[in-house]
C-alpha cells in the first residue's frame, strides 16, 4: 500500500501541489469573502473531492490503466490501493478546509464556530456520499465515461425541473422530493456534535465507503482493460 | 521442452471479433514471434496472458501457475512493452523507474542506470519530449530492470526506424542468451522475427494456424508453383492459401515435400518466407 501511495505521489506530485495550493488559497480568500458555514463547507466538500478525480483523470489520459493492470498486484489490491488514495487525498482536503480558518487572520469564520453546529459532520457525510457513489462509476467507465454520467445526470435533472414547473402546485412529487433532500442537509448541518451523533456518522462513512470498495473491486474483477 | 505460457482452448469473443479456441505452448529459453495481419488477434491474445482481460472460456497458465487466481506472483516476474507507451508524460524516467522499483522484489537500480546510459535515455527527460523509439526503450529498460523470467512484447519495432531497430533485436539475442529467459514478441514486421525468433505462431482471423519452430517452417513450408488448371489447390496436401495470378497459380503449403511428389511436372517448388506466408495464409491468399 505504501509503495502505491509513493507511486501515486511521484506521478501526480505536481498535481498535487498545484491543487492543493489553489485549495488553500480558494479556502482562505472565500473565508474572508463569506461568514456562512453552509457556503464555506460546500466549497471545501466540492474541492477535498476534486483531487482524487483528478488523479484518475490522469490515469485516463496518460494510460496509466494499463500500467496499473501489469503491475504485480491482484485485481482487488488495485482497488483497495485506489480507495486508500481517495480517502488520504480526501483526508489532506478535510484537514486543510477545517485548519483554513483558524490559521488565516482574514477569516470571517470563527475557529469556535466551526464545531458549535453539525456542518463538519454534514460536510463529511456529503463528501463520502459523493465519492462513494461515483468511485465505482470511474472505476468502471473512467474519467470520460463519468463526465457522460455527470451531464445525462444534470440533463435529467433539468429535465424533471422543467417537468416540475409544468405541473406545478405545491403537491408536486418533484418538489416534495427537492424538499425532504435539502430538509435533510439543514438537519444534518444543524444537528449539534454529540459523541452518539459522531459515532454514527462514523458508521455511516465506514459502511458507505466498505460498500463502494466492495462495489468497485467486484466491478474492476470482471473489467477488460 | 518445459512451457512457460500453455493456453489451452482459450476463446475470447467481442463484438465483431473472436479468438477461437486458441492452444499455445511457448517454451522456455527462447524467442516466440507472433505475427499475424493487423487485427488478426496478436494484442488480444497478449492481453489475455498479461490478464489485462479476461477469457470467455479456456484455461492461461504461465510459469505453470493459473492466471487469475495467481495475478501478482506471475507479474513480478513479467515484463511487458506495450504497442504505445503506458507512461506519464511529464514525469522524467528516474522518477518513474523509482516509482516503479519497489513493487518489483528483484528490480536492479544499478542496471536500469546502466540501460539509460546504454539506450541514451538522459534520466531527467519527461516522455512528452521523446520520440517514438525511445519511449520504446523506456519501456524496454523497464522490463528489464526487473530480472524478468518472461518478456512480452506488442509491436514493439513499428515506428522505429532501421538503426533503433537492429539495436532493438540485438538486445533481445543478447537476452536470450541466459536460458531461463523466454520472450513473446508480436510483429507484423516478419523480416524482424526471422532475425531473432527460435519459434513463430502465425495468427489469423482469430485462430492459430501454425507454431512452429523456424527450421519446421524453412523445412516443411514452401509454395508450389504451376499453371492454373493442372492442379487443384484442395488436392495439394497441407493447403493453407493460395492466390491466382497472370502466370498461374501460387500454392501454399505447409507439406512441402508431399506437395512436391503430387505436382505435375511442370510445377515449381519454392522455400516461403514469412511474408509470402502471412500474405497467402492470411487476407491476401484465398482459403477455400
Amino acid at each position: 500500500m505504501i509503495d502505491w501511495l509513493r507511486k501515486e505521489f511521484l506521478f501526480h506530485r505536481k498535481v498535487f501541489y498545484i491543487n492543493y495550493g489553489m485549495m488553500i488559497v480558494y479556502l482562505i480568500w472565500f473565508s474572508s469573502y463569506s461568514g456562512s458555514l453552509n457556503a464555506y463547507f460546500s466549497v471545501a466538500a466540492l474541492m477535498s473531492g476534486i483531487m482524487p478525480v483528478t488523479f484518475q483523470a490522469r490515469e485516463d489520459r496518460f494510460r496509466l490503466t494499463a500500467l496499473t493492470a501489469l503491475l504485480p498486484l491482484s485485481r482487488d489490491g488495485v482497488i483497495r490501493a485506489k480507495y486508500a488514495t481517495l480517502w488520504l487525498l480526501m483526508g489532506v482536503g478535510i484537514l486543510f478546509s477545517l485548519v483554513v480558518p483558524f490559521v488565516s487572520p482574514l477569516a470571517k469564520i470563527s475557529p469556535a464556530s466551526l464545531f458549535s453546529s453539525g456542518h463538519p459532520i454534514a460536510f463529511l457525510l456529503l463528501l463520502n456520499i459523493a465519492t462513494s457513489f461515483l468511485f465505482p462509476f470511474i472505476i468502471r467507465f473512467g474519467w470520460m465515461g463519468t463526465m457522460v454520467f455527470m451531464v445525462v445526470i444534470q440533463l435529467a435533472g433539468a429535465v424533471l425541473f422543467l417537468i416540475s414547473v409544468l405541473l406545478r402546485g405545491q403537491a408536486n412529487p418533484f418538489r416534495s422530493v427537492m424538499r425532504a433532500m435539502m430538509g435533510s442537509i439543514r438537519y444534518l448541518m444543524g444537528h449539534p456534535i454529540t459523541v452518539s451523533w459522531v459515532l454514527l456518522a462514523a458508521v455511516a462513512v465506514f459502511l458507505l465507503q466498505y460498500l463502494s470498495l466492495k462495489t468497485s473491486q467486484f466491478i474492476y474483477r470482471r473489467k477488460d482493460l | 521442452m518445459e512451457s512457460v505460457i500453455e493456453l489451452s482452448k482459450v476463446t475470447k469473443q467481442f463484438r465483431g471479433f473472436s479468438l477461437k479456441g486458441v492452444d499455445l505452448s511457448v517454451p522456455k529459453g527462447y524467442i516466440m514471434g507472433l505475427i499475424g495481419p493487423n487485427g488478426a488477434g496478436k494484442t488480444t491474445l497478449i492481453k489475455l496472458i498479461t490478464h489485462m482481460i479476461r477469457p470467455t472460456s479456456g484455461s492461461i497458465r504461465v510459469f505453470g501457475l493459473d492466471v487469475p487466481s495467481r495475478e501478482a506472483e506471475i507479474k513480478a516476474r513479467i515484463g511487458v512493452v506495450t504497442d504505445t507507451p503506458i507512461f506519464p508524460d511529464d514525469v522524467p524516467l528516474a522518477t518513474i523507474g523509482s516509482a516503479l522499483q519497489p513493487f518489483y522484489p528483484k528490480w536492479d537500480k544499478a542496471l536500469f542506470g546502466r540501460l539509460l546510459e546504454e539506450f541514451c535515455l538522459p534520466p531527467r527527460q519527461v516522455m512528452k519530449k521523446m520520440s517514438l523509439g525511445m519511449k520504446m526503450k523506456f519501456a524496454l529498460t523497464i522490463a528489464l530492470s526487473h530480472d524478468a523470467d518472461l518478456i512480452i512484447m506488442d509491436e514493439p519495432t513499428a515506428g522505429l526506424d532501421p538503426v533503433f531497430r537492429l539495436q532493438f533485436l540485438d538486445r533481445l539475442a543478447v537476452l536470450i542468451q541466459n536460458e531461463n529467459k523466454t520472450v513473446l514478441f508480436s510483429s507484423h514486421i516478419t523480416s524482424d522475427l526471422e532475425r531473432v525468433a527460435d519459434f513463430i505462431t502465425f495468427i489469423n482471423r482469430g485462430e492459430i494456424v501454425f507454431s512452429a519452430s523456424r527450421d519446421e517452417i524453412r523445412e516443411g513450408w514452401g509454395v508450389l508453383k504451376t499453371g492454373r488448371d493442372e492442379i487443384q489447390p484442395r488436392e495439394v496436401p497441407g493447403m493453407s492459401g493460395y492466390r491466382t495470378t497472370d502466370y498461374g497459380i501460387e500454392i501454399l503449403t505447409s507439406r512441402i515435400g508431399e506437395a512436391r511428389r503430387l505436382a505435375p511436372a511442370t510445377a515449381v517448388c519454392e522455400p516461403v518466407s514469412l511474408e509470402e506466408i502471412m500474405v497467402l495464409a492470411g487476407k491476401g491468399g484465398n482459403h477455400d
